[in-house]
């Protein structure tokens, strides 16, 4: 039933293949991840995508219908496809990461600058309303002195 | 110039308080006039900015709804994988060893994606207060209350005079006609203000909020994309063991296979929306431009709220398939025991 995406076929950047060692080799942990660059975005997105597509063919397979080697090693491409997804999932979101939090300060400046227009424009009410009570008070005076 | 628009009633309001006949010296008309004028710019300005920063907070808060559903998802997929593939026991210690090594591999990359989307749903609150700060300036306009301090100020000056001058009958300084309209004529200037600043900051800022929304699109995309392969195996698996299995023995109960027939076969069709989607380079400068083009006026800020009419669906199909498993899971817990 299932129309799973078709795997992309693309050369893999040393990032992308970093990514993806759990393919190659299990024992890989996620210490050894490298960082997705802008450049390896699409790449890993890509790479990820293809992944959930094999993924989602596997998962259309009734195992009740395979023999016993065959359910064997439909279990371990599930199993490793399921891996190297975290695996991608990780290394995307931290190149994601990355790039945000060095978008941040610029948009905390910006957020500030706001902050202050807005508490400019309230100054100069604050200001004529200052002036216009000192004068008040220099009327009564006067009256007073009167 | 793109900016000029009629006046709004605000506008015109103002004109017509500045009218010779209000008191104001016909040397001042011109002014007066040309305040107006720039006041029409400015309440442009003032609807694009309060427009434009609805827009950005619907979107950051639809990003970080999104956010909280990719983690449950990511984790379902994990383990709906593994169970699937769990073999039947009994198991020997070493197949039990390697089962246990295996799990702990996943959880830690699993914790891992956990905390960053967590981090990023912090840097989507950062882009959203943004907006919110740039509608509390669009909202903040002190137009009226300088309006009513200057008025305030005219009449402490003309009680100064009187008090100077040292008698009730003194005329006054400023007559209250001329009072009005200085007052008229500061909220203009105030509105002029008000818009210059929303618009100087809306290009000030142009390039960094472009910037900070693609990247926002970066973390809906890859979230999203974790929400749809949960669901698509989701329902492959629903649909096999509760639609085509039923149907093919001929055991199905016919109203509950009906609605799981329905449920399976839509979370199928919404979880595959947005596929069409095939760069995410594409979808990062597709909101790049849309920013730019909301900013000239080219676009209104609606087209924000479209860009996220596929991750309303998705969110949809989410929510379904939550109803569907939880109203599997107290069925399953009745069920008999083989």
């Amino acid at each position: 039933m299932t129309t799973p995406r078709k795997p992309t076929q693309r050369t893999a950047t040393p990032r992308v293949l970093a990514a993806t060692r759990g393919l190659a080799s299990p024992g890989a942990g996620p210490a050894s991840l490298a960082r997705a660059t802008p450049s390896s975005h699409d790449e890993l997105v890509a790479l990820k995508r293809s992944l959930e597509g094999i993924s989602a063919s596997l998962n259309g397979v009734d195992p009740r219908h395979l023999s016993t080697q065959e359910r064997s090693t439909w279990a371990q491409e599930l199993d490793r496809v399921d891996l190297a997804i975290a695996r991608v999932r990780v290394s995307l979101l931290e190149g994601i990461v990355a790039e945000f939090e060095a978008a941040l300060p610029e948009l905390q400046i910006a957020t500030a600058q706001l902050e202050a227009n807005l508490a400019s424009l309230q100054n100069a009410v604050d200001v004529i309303n200052v002036v216009a009570g000192v004068l008040g008070v220099i009327e009564k005076v006067i009256g007073l002195a009167g | 110039m793109t900016l000029v628009r009629t006046p709004t009633p605000a506008v015109r309001e103002g004109g017509v308080r500045l009218l010779p006949s209000a008191g104001l010296s016909p040397l001042l008309l011109p002014l007066a006039l040309c305040i107006t004028a720039l006041a029409g710019c400015a309440g442009v300005a003032v609807q694009r900015a309060k427009d434009v920063s609805s827009a950005g907070i619907a979107y950051a808060q639809a990003t970080a709804a999104v956010i909280d559903v990719a983690v449950d998802a990511s984790i379902d997929f994990s383990s709906n994988n593994l169970l699937l593939i769990a073999p039947a026991p009994p198991l020997t210690e070493q197949v039990r060893k390697e089962r246990e090594t295996r799990l702990k591999e996943r959880d830690a990359l699993l914790v891992r994606s956990t905390l960053l989307y967590a981090q990023l749903k912090r840097s989507v609150n950062v882009t959203q207060a943004y907006f919110t700060a740039l509608q509390q300036l669009a909202d903040g306009s002190t137009a009226e209350a300088t309006e009513t301090a200057v008025k305030s100020l005219a009449d402490r000056l003309n009680g100064v005079n009187q008090a100077l001058d040292g008698g009730e009958g003194t005329a006054s300084l400023i007559s209250t006609k001329k009072r009005d309209a200085i007052g008229g004529l500061a909220n203009l200037v105030v509105k002029q203000i008000h818009g210059a600043a929303l618009g100087k900051a809306l290009e000030r800022d142009a390039a960094t909020v472009g910037r900070a929304l693609a990247l926002q699109n970066r973390v809906l995309q890859a979230a999203s994309d974790d929400i749809r392969a949960n669901l698509i195996n989701e329902a492959e698996r629903g649909y096999r063991s509760r639609v085509l299995g039923p149907f093919a023995a001929g055991t199905m109960e016919r109203a509950a296979w009906m609605a799981d027939r329905k449920t399976f076969l839509k979370i199928q069709a919404l979880g595959q929306t947005q596929q069409a989607l095939d760069s995410a380079q594409a979808a990062a400068a597709q909101m790049e431009t849309v920013w730019a083009r909301i900013l000239s006026g080219e676009y209104a800020a609606k087209e924000l709220a479209v860009m996220l009419k596929d991750t309303e669906d998705l969110l949809a199909a989410a929510s379904a398939l939550k109803d569907v498993t939880a109203a599997e899971s107290p069925a399953k817990a009745a069920a008999p025991k083989n």
